[in-house]
């Protein structure tokens, strides 16, 4: 007999602690934006604003913190339809020529054709960790 | 003593979509729904191309040299969603998704140093977004 659990807060035993998903772990925030011109959100999850810093350099600004700047971050680009899209650098500034370090809300992140930085019309950006 | 909870189906009271977990500080609460990657997919672009394992997606098309698009068994609930990719090879390829985003399926596009598309034998990607 299958069973359903209607709830609307999962919380640990104490009420107060996170529960283990059993081999499993959910990305604490997304989200896909325009990154040419002024910048966009089309959606997300925990994911507070972008910051446009300089040609095809963001800043994803993370709405709940996470617990150290240890998390992952991935991301991929595309400027258009044709194959010269952008590629993503995490934690890089290609106007500084400098890596950045990741704060615990925030990650630079840069999309770059060979050689150059470049607006990108769809940035993709996801992120997985331990919340503060 | 630690307790464990088996069930087949979790759905939320208040909004059947939407559940919330403690996070891992003990002091925020994240959305479960929207953190749990909605596809996922390995396959092999060359040749004959082949999905080596994947999660909720219907079928793969190879649409030209380094071209693939993915189609969704459960379409998200617009194109909004967010889709990061990579893959790995000996000749440094780059994967990039491009604009070509649909709420049932997406293309991810492999290209070589020289920014021309070629065949990758281990291509990955994953998604989040909201389902329809």
């Amino acid at each position: 007999m299958t069973s359903v659990l209607n709830v609307d807060t999962i919380a640990d035993k104490a009420g107060t602690g996170p529960v283990a998903l059993t081999k499993q772990s959910a990305a604490k925030a997304w989200v896909n934006f325009n990154g040419s011109g002024t910048v966009a959100i089309r959606d997300s999850f925990s994911t507070a604003s972008i910051t446009d810093v300089g040609t095809g350099e963001y800043t994803v600004n993370i709405s709940n913190a996470m617990a150290n700047a240890d998390y992952a971050s991935n991301g991929s680009a595309s400027a258009d339809s044709a194959p010269s899209q952008s590629v993503i650098i995490m934690n890089f500034s290609p106007s500084g020529n400098a890596n950045v370090a990741p704060s615990t809300t925030a990650t630079r992140v840069a999309a770059t054709i060979i050689g150059a930085s470049k607006d990108a019309v769809y940035v993709h950006y996801s992120t997985h960790g331990d919340l503060a | 003593m630690a307790s464990q909870l088996k069930v087949d189906t979790i759905t939320g009271v208040t909004t059947a979509g939407s559940i919330s977990v403690t996070g891992e500080g003990n002091s925020t609460t994240t959305n479960l729904q929207q953190g749990l990657a909605k596809a996922w997919i390995k396959y092999n672009g060359t040749g004959a191309i082949a999905i080596s394992d994947s999660f909720n997606v219907a079928s793969i098309t190879d649409e030209t040299t380094g071209t693939t698009t993915i189609t969704l068994t459960s379409s998200f609930g617009n194109a909004n969603y967010s889709t990061v990719a990579t893959c790995s090879d000996t000749g440094a390829h780059m994967q990039i998704v491009d604009a070509n985003q649909v709420a049932g399926s997406y293309r991810q596009r492999t290209l070589d140093g020289g920014l021309s598309l070629v065949d990758d034998p281990a291509v990955y990607g994953n998604a989040h977004g909201d389902l329809a």
